[in-house]
């Protein structure tokens, strides 16, 4: 993995910038948001692999779906941009 | 975002929804995160998208990057027991605004919740963690990104 230095990076206890790292080799920077592409309400949502906590079971969003009824999917980015 | 989710965790699982975070972290991150900063595992379940696949299929890829960092939208939909989608905002503001928080539990039919920033910590506490584990991740900043 690749980093460069963030573009404006954290302000260090010290006062100095300190960069932060951002991937340059995933190939989405820049990548347009297509909203009208996007899964909208009435569409099947697209599978993916899902990970239980305290462990390392695995299992597909329509099976999780299928067994609970209601899914809440939520997206973030990384903990690195974010607080709590 | 994930304080107020890890508060009402609990009270979605018993009104029988199940709660999934996607995020480009990779599972150890999402561990040691909620390990630096509550104490323990953050208890919802997490799909770690490293190859943005997740964010290709779902346009969760922002055109420009965000002036904080990072290129992810943040998102919410509901899924059916079909696997369809039945309720979608995108972006979702929750971090920001109460009301955007609130939409998720209205759409669940569920009382609201109480927008948590940080689930029993203090503010000094909340950045003290989150710089430890900035700086176990990477080891080369001495304090939080703002």
């Amino acid at each position: 993995m690749m980093f460069q230095l963030g573009r404006d990076g954290a302000r260090g206890s010290s006062g100095r910038s300190v960069p932060l790292p951002v991937d340059v080799d995933d190939q989405t920077a820049g990548e347009a948001p297509d909203l009208e592409r996007a899964p909208k309400v009435g569409d099947r949502a697209p599978d993916f692999l899902i990970y239980a906590p305290l462990g390392d079971q695995l299992l597909r969003l329509h099976e999780l779906a299928s067994r609970a009824g209601r899914v809440v999917l939520v997206s973030q980015d990384s903990y690195r941009y974010h607080g709590t | 975002m994930s304080a107020s989710l890890k508060q009402h965790h609990e009270r979605m699982r018993l009104a029988g929804v199940e709660l999934v975070m996607i995020m480009p972290d990779s599972l150890e991150q999402h561990r040691a995160y909620g390990q630096a900063l509550f104490g323990s595992e953050l208890p919802y379940l997490y799909a770690p998208d490293t190859n943005r696949n997740i964010a290709r299929a779902y346009s969760l890829l922002r055109k420009k990057e965000h002036h904080h960092g990072g290129f992810y939208y943040r998102s919410l939909r509901i899924v059916d027991r079909d696997g369809v989608i039945t309720h979608r905002a995108l972006p979702w503001t929750a971090n920001t605004e109460v009301d955007e928080y609130h939409r998720l539990f209205d759409w669940l039919g569920m009382d609201r919740g109480e927008w948590a920033v940080q689930c029993g910590l203090t503010k000094a506490e909340t950045e003290a963690s989150r710089s430890r584990y900035l700086v176990g991740r990477r080891g080369v900043i001495d304090d939080a990104h703002p």
